[in-house]
């Protein structure tokens, strides 16, 4: 037991410095971890902004594909139309009527403008149709912007998590080495 | 005929081959490990600190109680020290006032502390305690200052007390004026602001001490006048003095600051002066009147001497004549019963001087002197202490001669001129005294109180030892050529060691006619008297009349040794014849 008082001394001496050490490996700890965490919700945020620019894309290929489907519809409507126009002017002939003068001339005219009238509805519904899908991209676009920026942020918070919990040790520590 | 076209019969389709994402990260759910990592992190560096601010804190305040507990005690120590430093230094700026010395003191503490934090608190607590102590200091020192001012008025105040009880009028009255305010018309008190009020105005002394000073002076000053009152009846031996001085003290209006117990004691004090006073005057009287009677005793005594001595001179006159021629014829005036008698009535001489005269003037002789009434008288004489007792020995003296008294008038004389000697108290008269007592443990038993116990001695000692004590005191007080005390002790004390050998019941002869009778030193009473013859006896006889080296009065009792030894012969001779 003869060394027992001089390893209490020496521990009781050592006492002031571990007690530091734990200190200032907790702060570091904290910091690492903060800077760490920051660092993790970046990449988590740029990976849902990759999504979401992603699905922009897929919004704009889909506004391209309705826009080429509808005009698609539109040159098919056409055949249908000078189907029609043919028809109408075979019956008026058939009916004995000339097909480019007169009334007949006024219902093949009449007709057109509705054809044209119909092809000018369906280009405008597939307008906007592919302006809400842009729309879409767009926002993902937006949002993807904004994930990014949320990652910015969370990286630069972890690193100031990190000097605060830094400055905080070191605050507490000199509180402590001025009050206690 | 309708001529057959073909029509497509597929139609574009409307979706794309990419989906829209659902997914998405959780950047809380992702960052667990760090946030959780960052709270280890979070809660070791809490310990640590909590730790180290325990620590810290405990040992900072080990470390400041320390220097504050040493600073305390060596504080306590400047505190004591500062009591027996002067008031003015230690409260001063000076390098030995009280701050100074604890700021060195501090400075030294704080020199030994290591942690600069608690070398602030401990500045901190000790300027604290500095300041506590200053203020104990200065209380003190200021208590003390007070205490000293307080002291000098105190003594000035005790001056004027004396000023009041010593001084004249003038001085007195200047002195209560400041003691306790002039006297106020109304009351006829002095009642105004006392010197000790003045004090306490002062912040010197508190009111209720100034009262009790003020009534404790008062005091003191009524108990001078009082003493002095006393002392002056005392010595004037005036009864109305005591009177006047009793009469104030019953008064309450005076001695006001006398308090009831003090007054009631001089009250008697007063009252046993009036009394002693009165006592000795009484005793002054009758002394006066016993040295009246005793001058007339003196008076009475110097009449009977000179009374006494005409008679005697007239005798030795007529004796004179009778042989004297003619022409050497002395003058006889002669002194008659009548004139001793007319005397006697006239008071001027007592009766038993009276009794004594007439016994000369008509010789009325005893037969002889009794040795125990005269020793007795001698030892009474010289034992006397009063003049009283000396009177009534005179008395019995004057009284015990006469035709059938037992001293005669010669002895009667000599008793009384021995009495006026061991009166005078003269060194011969002392030496007398000393011898005296000598002869008593020499010729006597005495026991060890000193006293003699002659009913333990058989006839022949006592007679041989009252034979030895009147032959020395006839020796030492003959008329002419007396013997000095130790002389004659020292021939009486061989003479009577003599005697004793040779068993007879008087005192043996001198040395010189000793030898004449044939005795020598130890020989036996059978040896010494049968070798006696009637022819050394009348030889011897012979010896003593014609040798003058013997005075007269060893003469005469050398001749009744001679008588008393023929007689003892005789009777030696009858027991001789008988055996």
């Amino acid at each position: 037991m003869a060394f027992a008082v001089p390893a209490m001394t020496a521990l009781k001496a050592a006492a002031p410095i571990i007690s530091m050490g734990a200190t200032v490996l907790g702060a570091a700890t904290q910091a690492t971890g903060a800077v760490a965490q920051g660092n993790t919700q970046q990449a988590a945020y740029n990976f849902n902004a990759d999504i979401n620019e992603r699905n922009a894309k897929v919004a704009e290929q889909q506004a391209e594909q309705l826009v080429r489907r509808e005009e698609e519809k539109i040159v098919d409507f056409q055949k249908d139309f000078r189907k029609f126009s043919d028809s109408q002017s075979q019956a008026f002939r058939y009916n004995g009527w000339i097909a480019s003068e007169g009334t007949p001339l006024k219902v093949a005219l009449a007709s057109a403008q509705e054809a044209e009238e119909e092809i000018a509805t369906r280009r405008y519904n597939a307008k906007v149709s592919a302006g809400q899908l842009e729309e879409n991209a767009t926002q993902e676009r937006m949002q993807a912007d904004l994930n990014r920026m949320y990652g910015k942020s969370a990286s630069r918070a972890g690193k100031i998590d990190a000097g605060r919990s830094l400055l905080g040790a070191a605050a507490d520590v000199a509180r402590i080495r001025m009050f206690a | 005929m309708r001529v057959p076209t073909y029509q497509s019969q597929t139609e574009l389709t409307g979706s794309v081959p990419g989906q829209r994402f659902t997914v998405s990260a959780n950047p809380g759910a992702l960052s667990q490990t760090a946030k959780a990592f960052s709270g280890l992190g979070a809660q070791i560096q809490k310990e640590g600190t909590d730790f180290y601010n325990r620590l810290l804190s405990e040992q900072r305040d080990t470390e400041l109680k320390q220097a504050q507990m040493d600073y305390k005690e060596e504080l306590g120590s400047l505190k004591l020290a500062s009591l027996s430093a002067s008031p003015s230094v230690i409260t001063g700026d000076g390098p030995k006032g009280f701050e100074a010395l604890a700021a060195k003191l501090q400075t030294k503490i704080n020199n030994g502390l290591t942690d600069s934090v608690v070398q602030k608190r401990f500045k901190l607590a000790a300027a604290d305690a500095t300041t506590n102590a200053y203020i104990t200091v200065k209380q003190q020192a200021r208590s003390r200052q007070i205490d000293a001012a307080a002291a000098t008025k105190l003594r000035y105040a005790e001056t004027l007390e004396k000023q009041a009880v010593y001084g004249n009028a003038t001085e007195r009255n200047e002195a209560l004026n400041e003691l306790y305010g002039p006297v106020n018309e109304k009351t006829g008190l002095r009642d105004g602001v006392s010197f000790y009020k003045r004090m306490a105005g002062g912040g010197l002394i508190t009111q209720s001490a100034a009262l009790q000073y003020e009534q404790k002076s008062r005091q003191t000053i009524d108990r001078y006048d009082i003493e002095a009152e006393i002392i002056s009846a005392d010595d004037t031996q005036s009864t109305v003095t005591a009177q006047r001085l009793i009469n104030r003290l019953k008064d309450p209006n005076q001695f006001t600051g006398l308090d009831p117990l003090t007054r009631l004691a001089y009250q008697q004090k007063a009252v046993n002066l009036q009394q002693a006073i009165e006592s000795k005057q009484l005793t002054d009287s009758e002394a006066r009147e016993r040295n009246s009677a005793a001058d007339g005793t003196r008076a009475r005594k110097t009449r009977e001497s000179i009374l006494g001595a005409s008679i005697l001179d007239a005798q030795a006159a007529l004796v004179h004549n009778q042989t004297a021629s003619s022409g050497n014829q002395k003058a006889v005036n002669l002194v008659t019963t009548n004139t001793v008698n007319q005397a006697l009535r006239d008071g001027k001489i007592g009766l038993e001087f009276a009794k004594y005269a007439n016994d000369i003037i008509t010789r009325q002789d005893a037969p002889a002197d009794v040795p125990a009434v005269v020793t007795g008288f001698t030892d009474e004489i010289i034992e006397a202490t009063t003049d009283k007792q000396l009177e009534d020995i005179r008395k019995k003296v004057l009284k015990s001669g006469g035709r059938n008294g037992t001293v005669t008038l010669n002895t009667q004389e000599s008793l009384l001129r021995f009495l006026e000697q061991q009166q005078s108290g003269t060194t011969e008269a002392l030496d007398y005294k000393f011898y005296s007592r000598q002869l008593n443990e020499q010729t006597a038993k005495v026991d060890s109180n000193g006293f003699m116990n002659l009913l333990s001695m058989d006839n022949d000692q006592v007679e041989r030892h009252l034979d030895a004590k009147l032959t020395f005191y006839k020796l030492t007080n003959a008329p002419a050529n007396p013997m000095a005390p130790e002389a004659a002790f020292n021939q009486i004390v061989r003479q009577f060691k003599a005697s004793q050998q040779l068993k007879v019941p008087f005192l043996f002869s001198h040395p010189t006619i000793g030898r004449l009778l044939g005795y020598k030193n130890d020989q036996s009473r059978e040896q010494f008297l049968s070798n006696l013859t009637n022819e050394k006896i009348i030889a011897a006889g012979q010896k003593i009349s014609s040798d003058d080296s013997i005075s007269q009065i060893e003469k005469s009792f050398e001749n009744e040794t001679m008588g008393l030894l023929k007689d003892e012969f005789e009777k030696f001779q009858v027991e001789q014849q008988n055996k």
